[in-house]
């Protein structure tokens, strides 16, 4: 009787989840709630009854059965919800790795206990769009916001509990980009940059206004060693899937009342958890938007598959319907990241990168 | 010591699906992944800390139509590199193994 035993199979597994979409990494959006008021922010409140715990520990339930591996909660603001930690325990309990994304400002002496029975299966993902109060508070437009974040920030780290700071490049905040990088430094935390302000998930435009123009990257990112070309080089390996992403294949988002997103940056509804289970909606009664998802390729992106500018661009699905409400045309914001991209390359003659916003949330 | 008294149980610090038909378990860290085939996975799904690595035996005799002293050896083994790997903990056991 021949017992196998294997190690480091991480991208055969992602792989395998793709080809089969198994869900590994899902988004559940708690709550639509939030008690900061971002700027940029591009959740729009939904006023139907949000998901009872109940009904969220039964989609837990569900997603175990699927293969999901990853589960990260977020919002609106998580800590608005006073289940949150019934039904966080209980997540833990069934066996999952979890993922708070939060802005970290309603974190008290009392949930800190709770976060700390979370350990070791408990990370945290915390917004900070500045190294000041003043950039900070004028962007979330709360006055004592950063105070709060930075103070959860530095209790969670001293709890033991990994921490990774996102912050959004935007007009109003890359003056102060090489100081956030520092401060994240200094606070111990893992820094995430996100440029690519996107579009509310009503379509509105309205954040766009503190995209980053040509003229911030440059003057700005330019000189910090922001480098993620390696998401490029492997895309370069595999031109056919080179715009494609694990969205609605091996990942997705759910809504705070039951609706299943392919990416929490996408927002086609494929299903109601409400009305059909989760294997009806992702595997056995799969929806068009999710099939038509799941088979695209280079070759039915008709601008950007004969694109020059191709091999700079790091083109999300979710940002171009967001921005255009079509899934397979140019996303401009794409195509000025790939500019950058192209331009930055042949002035310094190496890959100084940027990230175009993929999945992660803009403002939690 | 791990005996056949032992009582083998997942530990509570990973994750582990059923993937493809086999095990997959991510450790804390998530970076170890560890793919158990058919015998392993049935060995991991039955060390639920409720019963002892002879009952497991048993079982795998039950399924696989192998010997007691062949799987017997084959389910220490296994056990000893999950348990090293402290993916397993064991609870009770200070037989000799027989």
């Amino acid at each position: 009787m021949a017992i196998e035993y294997s190690t480091s199979l991480g991208e055969q597994l992602v792989e395998t989840c793709v080809r089969e979409n198994i869900p590994y990494a899902v988004q559940m959006e708690l709550t639509s709630k939030c008690n900061l008021k971002c700027r940029h922010c591009f959740m729009v409140s939904d006023n139907d009854v949000e998901l009872s715990s109940e009904e969220i520990m039964d989609i837990i339930d569900q997603l175990i059965d699927m293969g999901t591996f990853y589960l990260a909660f977020t919002g609106g603001e998580i800590f608005t919800r006073e289940d949150l930690f019934d039904i966080a325990r209980y997540a833990r309990r069934r066996g999952f790795f979890l993922t708070f994304m939060t802005n970290g400002t309603l974190i008290t002496p009392e949930n800190m206990e709770e976060i700390k029975k979370l350990k070791p299966m408990i990370k945290f993902e915390i917004s900070l769009y500045g190294a000041t109060p003043r950039t900070h508070d004028y962007i979330t437009q709360v006055e004592g916001s950063f105070e709060r974040t930075v103070a959860a920030i530095k209790e969670l780290i001293a709890h033991g509990i990994e921490v990774t700071i996102k912050t959004l490049l935007m007009n109003l905040n890359i003056h102060e980009s090489g100081e956030i990088k520092a401060l994240c430094e200094q606070l111990g935390a893992h820094h995430r940059i996100n440029p690519g302000v996107a579009p509310k998930k009503d379509g509105s435009l309205e954040p766009l206004q503190y995209d980053l123009s040509l003229e911030d990257m440059e003057m700005y990112l330019s000189s910090h060693d922001f480098d993620l070309s390696y998401l490029l080089e492997k895309r370069e390996k595999d031109p056919v899937h080179r715009f494609s992403c694990k969205a609605g294949k091996a990942t997705c988002s759910i809504g705070p009342t039951g609706i299943v997103y392919p990416c929490v940056m996408m927002p086609i509804a494929v299903g109601n958890l409400r009305e059909k289970s989760f294997k009806e909606i992702w595997h056995t009664e799969p929806s068009n938007d999710l099939k038509r998802l799941r088979n695209l390729t280079s070759d039915d992106l008709p601008v950007c598959s004969r694109c020059e500018l191709a091999q700079y661009c790091v083109r999300c699905p979710g940002v171009v319907y967001l921005e255009t409400g079509d899934i397979v045309g140019a996303s401009p914001s794409a195509c000025r990241y790939a500019k950058w991209r192209k331009y930055s390359k042949n002035q310094k003659g190496k890959g100084v990168m940027v990230m175009q916003s993929t999945g992660s949330k803009s403002a939690d | 010591m791990l005996s056949l008294d032992s009582y083998p149980q997942r530990s509570d610090e990973l994750v582990w699906r059923v993937i493809d038909g086999e095990v997959v378990i991510l450790t804390t860290d998530g970076h170890e992944i560890h793919t158990l085939n058919k015998v392993g996975r049935v060995i991991w799904e039955l060390s639920d800390g409720t019963r002892n690595i002879k009952e497991i035996v048993s079982l795998i005799c039950e399924r696989f139509d192998v010997s007691f002293e062949v799987a017997k050896a084959d389910v220490l083994d296994f056990v000893k590199q999950l348990e090293d790997k402290k993916i397993l903990q064991i609870r009770g056991g200070d037989g000799d193994g027989n």
